[in-house]
């Protein structure tokens, strides 16, 4: 470039090796230099900042990644960027099959033409593309990073190991009331009929301090003792804004929580981090409420269920038992009247019995003792007419021997004159007298021949 | 000596008593002097049974008739006013 002459002199103010630009000439001739140096367009990359609509274009500050240290000089290095009408038409398709939404925060590579505009005197880069893949691998190398960290800290299971109460009635919502997303929600649960009973912490849940929000109303709820759980709702969006539900704040608020969380962050593809980590997570807030609805209707219609099958064993056990019991009754009825029959002819057989048999005894006894006082009666004669008989045999016998009755029948007893009795001839001498004792009388008589037979 | 008894002996040792009297009284060698005290005491004994018996008659009849009267067997109408 060649030195700028400074002395003035007389020189032309049009010479055209060195001509002075009028300011538009100037910005005409900028505009031609980068196009000359840019010819194609160039590629940027960095992270939208102060996006903002000015009529149907669209413009933001493109800044130096954080990541990246500040380029030269003091600051960070900043571009602006405007995104006309027509190219959002021509780029929305992309953005949307990717599930991109351009915002604030979000790491972008994009394509245009540098363009230094004159009515403001600002250098700029109308955007004419955008390479979502980079932006995605930004997303996913973000996302991997906290996965790892919460893989490592054992916290990516942590919420998962909370079992979820079978009837989750009492549940704390964390969503932006007034969105699509929550009236979904609450509509499904209102029309379902149960008593679900919400807390409701209404975040925003994108945009710039959706993430500090999300997790500090995660945790304002997860501390109240009076929750079965904690849903994180969120409608449709762009897959860059879900990323909010990436951020490591809202993993570590949904792996602390003491209750389980469940994510609807409405989306059909793709997990986030606070769907990995959250005890259940389902694709929409629609399918969120449908779970809890679902819990509480099977635990219902179990409860019914069981509630029916206890009344019907319960009834069955009573008509068994009624039917048992009067069976019983009946029978005890009918054995009782037998038993009792049976009883009163055994009663009745036994007073007969106890009416004759003791008089039976006795007329015994009775007659026992007769038989005693006949034989006593009798033995006592007995013994006495035999004694006698004995007494009369001893006295006949002694009959028989008294001499009175000898001397009838002849024997006589001879006695001398001193008495003696003769009993023999040689009791006698010649001329000796002497009495003979016969039964009648006595003979006296003298001894004429005393000779010895 | 009646009532000496009555008090002193049971039914069952007067019977006992009377088969041995009679054991006696039944043998070859019995003793004449006391034959007249084994019979008078014989009778006694007799007496004794013949009371006992009869009492016992007496109780059996009245604790029937009650137990008649009790179950409404046999004297119905007893307690009948008309």
């Amino acid at each position: 470039m060649s030195q700028p002459a400074f002395d003035f002199g007389d020189e032309p103010f049009d010479d055209p090796s060195n001509p002075t630009y009028t300011v538009g000439e100037l910005a005409d001739a900028i505009n031609d230099q980068l196009r000359r140096g840019f010819s194609d367009g160039v590629w940027v990359r960095g992270e939208i900042s102060g996006l903002r609509y000015g009529g149907p274009h669209l413009y933001f500050a493109l800044v130096e990644d954080s990541d990246v240290e500040a380029g030269s000089g003091g600051g960070k290095a900043v571009l602006n960027v405007s995104l006309f009408a027509p190219m959002i038409r021509n780029l929305t398709p992309l953005l949307k099959k990717n599930r991109l939404e351009l915002a604030n925060g979000m790491k972008v590579r994009i394509f245009g033409h540098l363009d230094y505009y004159a009515p403001n005197g600002r250098l700029g880069l109308k955007m004419a593309g955008i390479d979502p893949r980079f932006t995605l691998g930004e997303l996913s190398q973000a996302r991997d990073q906290v996965v790892r960290r919460l893989v490592a800290n054992g916290l990516f299971d942590a919420n998962r190991r909370h079992r979820l109460s079978p009837v989750p009635l009492r549940v704390g919502v964390v969503a932006s009331v007034g969105t699509a997303a929550w009236h979904d929600f609450h509509h499904e649960l209102e029309q379902s009929g149960f008593g679900f009973r919400l807390a409701v912490c209404d975040t925003r849940v994108q945009g710039e301090w959706a993430v500090g929000m999300v997790a500090a109303s995660i945790r304002t709820l997860a501390a109240r003792p009076d929750l079965d759980c904690v849903v994180v709702i969120r409608g449709g969006g762009a897959r860059n804004e879900l990323a909010t539900f990436d951020a490591e704040p809202i993993a570590l608020a949904i792996a602390a929580s003491p209750i389980p969380v469940l994510t609807g962050l409405g989306h059909e593809v793709d997990r986030s981090v606070a769907d990995e980590v959250a005890h259940t997570a389902l694709k929409t807030p629609t399918a969120c409420a449908g779970r809890l609805i679902e819990l509480v209707a099977t635990y219902s219609a179990a409860t019914e269920e069981r509630w029916a099958a206890i009344v019907a064993a319960l009834r069955s056990d009573l008509v068994d038992t009624t039917t048992r019991l009067s069976d019983r009754a009946h029978r005890i009825a009918r054995r009782t009247h037998a038993a009792v029959e049976r009883a009163d002819g055994r009663l009745d057989t036994r007073v007969d019995r106890a009416r004759e048999l003791p008089l039976r005894q006795l007329a015994a006894a009775e007659r026992q003792i007769n038989r005693i006082a006949v034989r006593i009666g009798s033995r006592a004669p007995q013994v006495i007419a035999s004694q006698q008989r004995d007494l009369d045999f001893a006295l006949s016998r002694l009959a028989l021997l008294d001499p009175v009755n000898l001397l009838r029948r002849g024997w006589s007893i001879t006695r001398r004159s001193d008495g003696a009795i003769v009993r023999s001839a040689n009791d006698v001498i010649h001329d000796m007298i002497i009495t003979t004792q016969l039964a009648d009388g006595i003979v006296t008589s003298r001894i004429d021949d005393p000779t010895e037979n | 000596m009646t009532d000496k008894i009555n008090e002193s002996i049971g039914y069952a040792a007067a019977l006992g008593e009377l088969d041995g009297i009679l054991r006696e009284l039944e043998g070859s060698d019995v003793d004449v002097d006391r034959l007249a005290d084994r019979v008078t005491r014989a009778a006694e004994l007799i007496a004794l049974c013949r009371d006992r018996i009869g009492n016992a008659r007496l109780r059996i009849d009245e604790v029937i008739a009650d137990l008649d009267a009790a179950s409404g067997l046999g004297e119905a109408g007893l307690d009948d006013p008309a």
